[in-house]
């Protein structure tokens, strides 16, 4: 099993790249673009749920006027 | 490598700019630390996280199409050619890894190619994507305390990893278009990263509205006060200190320019990225000439106020920066302070006159002065060569005119105004007021109330053995 370089003793001048998998390049583009665009997703959907549960626990009577005493304690 | 002296060049080049992004990062550190001490008590933490995430989302982006686009689209693409073949720049090239410079593994791709950009892609990559981190987090600062971090890291991926970068592909690099054809000359980015950054903030802050309580009834608008005034001004030294990564980031810092200049022989020089001579010594004379002009006038005309004097010394060299590669120190000085008064005054006119919320004075210390300090370069260096190709238009106020309209409102407050205004119409752009008026930690503002309680009760159960 070889990932990539197999030897250190050879021409250094003929060695161009040295990353595992060579030749996997577009694939690996294909999953960093869709990890980032992932990424994208879940982080909206989390934060509109928090926002939310924030949003409804704060329309409560009593609760604003407590977190703006906390504040100007 | 061969050549001793061919690998000392090589080498030093790369380490070079590898010195400069670690020095940029501190930009980065400052422009949290001032957005935090900026804020409020109760907003901190998402002001904290919100800066902080653009970093690895920018980051991918700009491996992802950031990078490819400053090299494709010098032309326009449409204006003085079509797309650009830049196979060194793609995120599935081979030189976009760890590469020893041989004969390329992949078509598309010359022993030349990976010769001169093997040992230099990645460090000539870091440098640009930092001046991205930079224009992102200049909008940041501006919608501190009420904008939602998804939709701000859509923004601010928008402004770090196309608009600035679109804008150097066409001003700032040695065969832009603009350079080409309006002899446009912003050495240090004064427009190519402030004013897009500014004017991009200023679409946003359109949208975005102001800060509850920030304006009184009729207009007035109030002070609201950092929580943490040491803070912000700790941070803006540490923008100071970056700053200084960030302007040798933008030459090269040893070039054979003699052939170019037409010379028998070889002309070896730091070159700015319009690869026309300069210095290092230059570039530090004017970086703190124009810096002390902006601190001197900032100091008199806010009466002294720590927070506008340290943010007015920015707008001085940031005023300055378009033309710092060849202006005289005292030109320099000059230019800075001029830079000072138009960012304090336009800040106030216009949050008076639109009641435009600026929370940290983003839009006046890089938009107003970087406009500023490209059209002042078209003045003071009329007549100057923009390039070494003598085919290239020369300096001249009205190209600079037009090159600073196309950096403030055409790439920057356009795309920032649009954006925002489809965030806000998907209702993703601004928290609801019940959540801006709680504070946006208020989640963990809760925990750490239950848990400080927690603690505080079996700290008492535990201290009874002891009385």
């Amino acid at each position: 099993m070889n990932t990539g370089i197999e030897s250190w003793n050879v021409d250094l001048m003929g060695i161009g790249p040295m990353y595992p998998f060579v030749g996997s390049e577009v694939w690996l583009a294909i999953v960093g673009v869709l990890s980032w665009l992932i990424w994208h997703f879940i982080q909206a959907k989390v934060e509109a749920k928090e926002v939310a549960a924030e949003q409804a626990e704060y329309a409560k009577s009593g609760a604003l006027n407590k977190a703006l005493d906390r504040e100007q304690a | 490598m061969e050549n001793q002296l061919e690998a000392l060049t090589i080498i030093f080049t790369e380490v070079y700019y590898w010195i400069t992004v670690v020095l940029m990062f501190l930009i980065h550190v400052g422009f949290c630390m001032y957005e935090v001490g900026a804020s409020r008590k109760k907003h901190m933490l998402h002001t904290l996280m919100k800066n902080t995430m653009l970093i690895p989302l920018v980051t991918v982006t700009f491996y992802f199409f950031g990078w490819w686009i400053y090299w494709a689209f010098q032309n326009g693409p449409g204006i003085t050619g079509g797309l650009i073949s830049a196979p060194w720049a793609t995120p599935w090239s081979e030189l976009m890894g760890t590469h020893m410079g041989g004969a390329p593994a992949h078509a598309g791709l010359s022993g030349d190619d990976t010769m001169a950009w093997a040992r230099i892609n990645g460090v000539f990559w870091a440098a640009f994507l930092l001046f991205s981190w930079t224009a992102a987090s200049i909008v940041s600062g501006a919608v501190i305390e009420r904008i939602r971090s998804g939709a701000f890291w859509i923004l601010a991926i928008l402004i770090g990893s196309f608009c600035w970068i679109l804008d150097a592909a066409w001003g700032w690099s040695e065969n832009g278009w603009m350079v080409q054809k309006l002899g446009y000359h912003d050495a240090y980015a004064s427009g190519v990263i402030h004013a897009v950054a500014g004017g991009f903030a200023l679409g946003v802050l359109i949208h975005l509205g102001a800060r509850i309580g920030k304006f009184a009834a009729d207009g007035t608008p109030r002070i609201i006060r950092p929580h943490n005034p040491w803070l912000v001004t700790v941070g803006l030294f540490m923008i100071y200190t970056g700053f200084w990564g960030f302007y040798v980031a933008c030459n090269i810092p040893i070039l054979d320019i003699g052939e170019a200049a037409g010379m028998d022989g070889s002309f070896f020089s730091t070159t700015n990225i319009y690869l026309t001579p300069t210095s290092t010594s230059a570039i530090t004379f004017n970086f703190l000439m124009s810096l002390s002009g902006g601190l001197m006038v900032g100091y008199l005309i806010s009466k002294g106020d720590p927070f506008w004097t340290y943010s007015l010394g920015l707008a001085g060299v940031i005023g300055a920066s378009a033309g710092n590669d060849l202006y005289h120190p005292i030109q320099a000085m000059l230019i800075g302070g001029g830079a000072a008064v138009v960012a304090y005054k336009m800040h106030h006119w216009v949050e008076r006159r639109f009641r435009i919320d600026d929370a940290v004075g983003a839009v006046a210390v890089h938009g107003y002065a970087g406009f500023y300090g490209v059209v002042v370069a078209g003045f003071v260096l009329w007549g100057y060569p923009s390039s070494m190709h003598a085919d290239y238009a020369a300096i001249t106020p009205w190209g600079q005119l037009q090159g600073a309209v196309i950096m403030f409102f055409v790439l920057g407050f356009v795309p920032g105004y649009v954006a925002a205004g489809i965030l806000k119409r998907m209702g993703r752009l601004r928290v609801p007021a019940e959540v801006e008026l709680a504070g946006l930690d208020i989640g963990d503002n809760d925990v750490m109330e239950r848990d400080i309680a927690g603690v505080v009760a079996a700290e008492r159960e535990a201290a009874k053995q002891y009385r």
